[in-house]
C-alpha cells in the first residue's frame, strides 16, 4: 500500500512540474498589461469645455448593507469595469464605450446599435478574479449588488479606499420594491458621472413618454388583466408582481396586474386568475424563447385561460424586466405591444 | 532467549518510528515549499523578488517597495497571502476535525460536517442572506449568522443525543442526521417561498467552498484557534484511541469518555464554524485525509493527527492554486476542485479494502 | 483486592435480572461464577467493573464503596477481559496492549521504557510476542482473546475479571490462558460456562440461577449432580479422579 502511495506522489510531482512550467507560459502571454490600457482618449461628448464646471460630481451609491454611500468624481472615469447586461449597455447607450476597459456577464448579445463599440472591449467569458481586477487598475466598477459580496469582490469600501469608485444598480438587490424610478435614477446617475447628462435625460424622457401614451390610450377603457411570469419547474410559475420592474411597467401603463405579488403560484392559481394576457420571461437564445411560450400554450391544465385561448402569450427577455437599465425602453415596448396591440409604438 | 526476541521487537518499533518521523518532516518541508511557491501563482505577473519584498515589508518592516504600484502590493498582501494562509488553516482544521469526528462516532465514513454543522451553517447563511436576519451585526453578519447557527445546531444535537441516557456514537449520529434534515428543510422552505432572486444566488455562492473571501482581520482570529485546537487534539491521542474501542472498554481502561466526547464536539464545532464562516463548505478533505493517514501509519492517533493536518494543508494550498489557474483570469470554487479530486480518490479507497475498513478477512 | 457485594438488585427494561445478590470475594481468591444463559452473570460483572451504573445495593472494593473511586483508580485495581471487542478500526497488536497502560498515564505523559517492557512481557506471557506488529483485525478469534488478555495483564491490576473469555479458544489455549491467570496471584473473578474448567481452577464457585445465588462453596461442594440438574436442566455424573485429584463432569445426552 505504501508503495502505491509513493508512486502516486511521484506522479503528482510530475504533474505539478508540468503545470508549473506551463502556467509560467500562461502568465507571460496573458499577463494583464497594467501600463497602457486606457490610451483611447478619442470621443468625448461636446461638453468638454464645460468640464470644469461639471465636476466634481457627487453621486449616491450603496454598499452591501444597502446603506447609501456618497462617492465623488473629480473627472469622468476612463477605466471602467462593467459587469452584467444593464451595467454594460447603459454605458454603451451613453456613448461611453471607449471608457470601458473590461466587461463580463452578458445575458444576451448587446443590441445591434452598440455592437461596433462593444467589439473594442475586452470581454471575459467568466468573471475576472479580484486579483485580475486590481491588476487592471480601474477607476470605476459598475455592476449589480451580488458582485460586491464577501466571496466575490468584497464590499465597496475596499475599492473606495483605493480610489476606485463603484456603482450598484439599485434594482439588482439594493432596493425593494424594484421600480421604474430606480432605473431612471441609475441612468441619470451614469449620465452625471460621465458628463453625459443630456443623453441620459433623453433616454429617460423617451421611456416616460411611451408610458404616458399608453396611459392616455387606456383612459376610459377596461383594464386588461395581465400576468407576468417565469416558468420554473413544470407547473410552477414565478410571478413578477408590482414590486418588480415588469410589474411596475404593466401597472403604470394601466393594466390590471392580477398576480400582483412576487411569489410562486401553481397551475390552479393561474387558472383561477384567468388573465387576458400572459408575458412569459426567459433568458437565453431563441430556442429558450420559443419554449417559454410553448410551455404555457401546450400545457393542457391551462387551456381554459383567456390568454391562451386568444393566443395572447408573449415572451419577454429577462434583461428587459429585471435590472433592465436602458432595456427598460424595450421592456416598456414589449409590454405595451402585448397589452395594447392596436396602439402603435414608436 | 526472550531477551533476544524483545530486542527484535524493539527494532521493528524503532523502524516504524523512524519512518514516521522522516515522513512528517518531509511533509513539513513540502508544506513550507508549497507555501513559498504557491504565492507566485496568479493571473497578474509579479516577480518573485517583488513578492518577497512586499512580504518582508509588511511582516518585518524592511523598506524597498516604494517603486511598486499600490495594485501589486494589494494583490500580494491582500489577495494572495491571506488566501494561502486561509487554505493552510482550513486544510489543517478540516483534516484534524475529520479524524476526531471519525473517532467520536466510531465510523470511518464520518466527515466533520456529519453532526449537522454544515446544515446549520447553511441555514444560518440562508437566514442572513434571504431574510436579512442579523443585519445589525455589521458587515460580517452572514458569517456570524452561519457560525452562530452551526454552533447552536451542535449544541442541539448533543443535547438531543443525551436525552434518555448518555450520548453514545450511535445516538449522536442519529441525532445529527435528524437535525441536519430539519435544517435543510427550513433552508429549502425559505429559499422556495422567497422572491429574492439575488439572495438565492448569493446563498449558493456563499456556501460553495472558496478562499476568495480571505481577510486578515478574520484570519487573526481563526489561525490561532485552529492551531491551538490541532495541537490540543494531538495531545488527546489516548482518549481518541479509546473512543474507537468503545465506552465499555474505555471505562475498564480508566476513562469515562462521555465528558471527553462533549468537549471534543464543542471544540470541533467552533473550529468548523470558523472555517465555514471564512471559506464556505469544502467536502472530502475531512473524509479522505484521515483515511490516507491511516493507510500509511495505522489508527494510532498519536501519529495520524499531525500528518493529517499537514496533508490537509498541502492539499488545499494546491487545490487553491488549481482553482485559480484552470480558467485564465477567472477561478473555480475550490470546493469543486476538491470534489473532482476527492471523489475518484474516495472510490479508489473503497475498492482497496486492505486496511480494515470494515473488518475481518 | 477484596470485593463485597450486598443486596445487589438490577432491573433492565422491566426484567428483574439480579435479585438482591450477595457475593463476597477475598483477596487473591479465584472465584468462578456459573449459571445458565440469562442468569445474571454478565450483569453482575458489569456492575462490578462499572459499565452498569444503575443498580440498587452495595458494591465495595477493599472496603470502600465503588462510587467513591474515580474510574481511573478502579482501572488500576481491576482489569477486564470480555467477549465483545469489535471495532471497524484497525490497531496494531502493540497499540492494543499498550492501551492497557493508559490508566497510569497522566496528561501529556508519553509511553516510556517501563511501559514497553511491561507490554512485551505481557505479550510473552500469552505466547504472542511475535505478533506485535500484526494488525489486530487480521487475528483469529482465539488470538484476539489472548491479546485482550495481554492488555489486561499490562494493566498490572490486583484483580482480573473474565467475562466468559475462553469461549473461542481451543483446548490448548484454553488451558494455557487459565494457567497464566491462575499463576498471577491476584484476585480473579471469572464467569465460566465450562464446568470442568471451573472445577480445575476455581477456589470457590458461586452458582447463579435467575438472578439469585443458589449455591456457594468449593468446586467439590457446589458441583454436584443435583445442583447441575437444578441449574442447567441436564443430567450428569460427577467423578473424582484419584490420580489428578480433579473433578470431572460427564454429561449424559438429553
Amino acid at each position: 500500500m505504501r508503495k502505491n502511495i509513493f508512486i502516486l506522489l511521484v506522479l503528482l510531482l510530475i504533474i505539478y512540474i508540468t503545470t508549473a512550467c506551463s502556467s509560467e507560459d500562461l502568465n507571460e502571454n496573458d499577463s494583464v498589461d497594467m501600463e497602457n490600457e486606457g490610451n483611447e482618449e478619442e470621443k468625448r461628448t461636446g461638453n468638454e469645455e464645460e468640464t470644469e464646471s461639471h465636476y466634481p460630481v457627487t453621486i449616491t451609491t450603496y454598499n452591501r448593507a444597502k446603506k447609501p454611500v456618497k462617492i465623488t468624481f473629480k473627472k469622468s472615469p476612463e477605466r471602467v469595469l462593467a459587469i452584467y447586461q444593464s451595467s454594460i449597455e447603459t454605458l454603451l447607450a451613453l456613448n461611453q464605450g471607449d471608457k470601458i476597459i473590461a466587461a463580463a456577464f452578458l445575458d444576451t448579445p448587446v443590441k445591434d446599435e452598440y455592437q461596433e463599440d462593444f467589439n473594442n472591449i475586452k470581454y471575459y467569458e467568466n468573471r475576472p478574479t479580484k486579483e485580475e481586477v486590481i491588476g487592471m487598475e480601474p477607476d470605476l466598477i459598475t455592476s449589480w449588488y451580488s458582485l460586491f459580496s464577501d466571496k466575490v469582490y468584497g464590499d465597496v469600501d475596499f475599492w473606495h479606499e483605493r480610489g476606485i469608485n463603484t456603482y450598484m444598480q439599485q434594482n439588482s438587490g439594493v432596493k425593494q420594491p424594484n421600480n421604474l424610478e430606480n432605473e431612471y435614477e441609475d441612468i441619470i446617475n451614469m449620465g452625471k458621472i460621465f458628463d453625459a447628462e443630456d443623453k441620459a435625460l433623453e433616454i429617460v424622457e423617451n421611456m416616460k413618454k411611451e408610458i404616458q401614451k399608453a396611459k392616455e390610450y387606456v383612459k376610459g377603457k377596461e383594464k386588461v388583466k395581465t400576468v407576468i411570469l417565469e416558468t420554473g419547474k413544470e407547473g410552477q410559475y414565478r410571478i413578477y408582481g408590482e414590486d418588480s420592474i415588469g410589474g411596475d411597467i404593466a401597472v403604470q401603463v394601466g393594466a390590471d396586474l392580477v398576480a400582483d405579488e412576487n411569489a410562486t403560484i401553481g397551475a390552479e392559481d393561474l387558472v383561477a386568475l384567468n388573465p387576458e394576457v400572459i408575458f412569459t420571461v426567459y433568458y437565453g437564445d431563441s430556442i429558450v424563447r420559443e419554449e417559454s411560450v410553448k410551455n404555457i400554450i401546450e400545457n393542457t391544465a391551462l387551456k381554459s385561460i383567456s390568454a391562451i385561448q386568444n393566443k395572447r402569450v408573449y415572451p419577454v427577455v429577462l434583461s428587459e424586466v429585471y435590472a433592465s437599465g436602458v432595456r427598460t425602453s424595450d421592456g416598456i415596448q414589449t409590454i405595451i405591444e402585448g397589452i395594447y396591440p392596436d396602439l402603435k409604438v414608436e | 532467549m526472550s531477551k533476544v526476541n524483545i530486542s527484535n521487537l524493539k527494532k521493528i518499533i524503532l523502524k516504524e518510528k523512524t519512518s514516521y518521523i522522516i515522513f512528517s518532516i518531509t511533509l513539513l518541508v513540502i508544506l513550507v515549499f508549497s507555501f513559498l511557491h504557491s504565492i507566485t501563482f496568479g493571473t497578474v505577473d509579479i516577480s518573485v523578488k517583488e513578492i518577497y519584498s512586499i512580504i518582508a515589508y509588511n511582516v518585518i518592516g524592511i523598506e524597498g517597495i516604494d517603486n511598486l504600484s499600490r495594485a501589486i502590493i494589494d494583490i500580494v498582501w491582500i489577495i494572495r497571502l491571506p488566501r494561502l494562509v486561509l487554505a493552510i488553516v482550513v486544510g489543517a482544521g478540516l483534516a484534524t476535525c475529520g479524524v476526531v469526528m471519525q473517532a467520536i462516532v466510531k465510523n470511518p465514513l464520518a466527515d466533520p460536517y456529519i453532526l449537522g454543522i454544515s446544515s446549520g451553517a447553511s441555514l444560518g447563511a440562508t437566514l442572513a442572506i434571504m431574510l436579512g436576519i442579523g443585519r445589525k451585526l455589521g458587515s460580517n453578519y452572514v458569517g456570524i449568522s452561519a457560525f452562530g447557527m452551526a454552533f447552536i445546531v451542535s449544541i442541539v444535537v448533543i443535547t438531543l443525543a443525551n436525552i434518555k441516557g448518555k450520548a453514545n456514537s450511535t445516538k449522536l449520529l442519529l441525532s445529527g442526521m435528524a437535525i441536519s434534515t430539519l435544517c435543510s428543510s427550513f433552508s429549502s422552505f425559505i429559499i422556495y417561498t422567497s422572491s429574492n432572486r439575488e439572495g438565492m444566488r448569493d446563498v449558493a455562492f456563499w456556501l460553495m467552498g472558496s478562499f476568495s473571501g480571505a481577510k486578515w482581520e478574520n484570519l487573526i482570529v481563526v489561525v490561532p484557534f485552529v492551531l491551538l485546537a490541532t495541537i490540543f487534539f494531538t495531545t488527546q491521542h489516548r482518549a481518541l484511541n479509546l473512543m474507537l474501542l468503545g465506552d465499555d472498554v474505555s471505562i475498564t481502561l480508566g476513562k469515562n469518555l462521555h465528558s471527553y466526547r462533549q468537549l471534543y464536539l464543542l471544540i470541533t464545532s467552533i473550529v468548523i464554524g470558523f472555517l465555514v464562516y471564512n471559506s464556505g463548505i469544502i467536502g472530502f478533505v475531512g473524509l479522505i485525509i484521515p483515511h490516507i493517514s491511516r493507510l500509511l501509519f495505522g489508527t494510532d492517533h498519536k501519529k495520524i493527527i499531525l500528518i493529517s493536518a499537514l496533508m490537509g494543508s498541502i492539499l488545499l494550498i494546491w487545490a487553491d492554486v488549481i482553482s485559480r489557474l484552470i480558467i485564465k483570469g477567472s477561478e473555480i470554487p475550490v470546493g469543486i476542485v476538491i470534489a473532482l479530486i476527492g471523489a475518484p480518490a474516495f472510490v479508489y479507497l473503497m475498492i482497496n479494502r486492505n486496511y480494515g475498513f470494515g473488518g475481518e478477512k | 483486592m477484596k470485593l463485597n457485594v450486598k443486596k445487589l438488585d438490577v432491573s433492565i427494561n422491566n426484567n428483574h435480572i439480579l435479585k438482591k445478590v450477595d457475593i463476597h470475594i477475598k483477596n487473591k481468591e479465584f472465584i468462578g461464577i456459573i449459571g445458565p444463559n440469562g442468569s445474571g452473570k454478565s450483569t453482575f460483572l458489569k456492575c462490578v467493573y462499572r459499565v452498569l451504573k444503575k443498580y440498587n445495593g452495595d458494591i465495595r472494593l477493599d472496603g470502600k464503596d465503588i462510587s467513591e473511586y474515580s474510574v481511573k483508580k478502579t482501572a488500576k485495581m481491576m482489569s477486564v477481559v470480555s467477549q465483545h471487542n469489535d471495532s471497524q478500526f484497525d490497531f496494531s497488536v502493540l497499540d492494543i496492549v499498550m492501551l492497557g497502560r493508559s490508566p497510569y498515564k497522566k496528561f501529556l505523559e508519553r509511553d516510556n521504557k517501563v511501559d514497553y517492557d511491561i507490554v512485551y512481557e505481557s505479550l510473552e506471557k500469552v505466547g504472542m510476542k511475535n505478533f506485535a506488529d500484526r494488525s489486530y483485525l487480521t487475528l483469529s478469534g482465539g488470538e484476539k482473546q489472548r491479546i485482550i488478555l495481554a492488555r489486561s495483564l499490562a494493566q498490572k491490576t490486583k484483580c482480573l475479571i473474565l467475562d466468559e473469555p475462553t469461549n473461542h479458544l481451543d483446548i490448548k489455549h484454553k488451558l494455557q490462558i487459565m494457567g497464566i491467570v491462575k499463576k498471577l496471584d491476584i484476585t480473579v473473578i471469572s464467569a465460566i460456562h465450562d464446568l470442568n474448567t471451573a472445577a480445575l481452577y476455581c477456589d470457590k464457585i458461586y452458582a447463579l440461577k435467575s438472578g439469585t445465588v443458589i449455591a456457594y462453596g468449593t468446586p467439590d461442594e457446589v458441583l454436584t449432580e443435583k445442583l447441575i440438574r437444578d441449574l442447567y436442566g441436564v443430567n450428569c455424573k460427577v467423578v473424582q479422579d484419584e490420580d489428578l485429584g480433579a473433578l470431572n463432569i460427564i454429561y449424559k445426552p438429553l
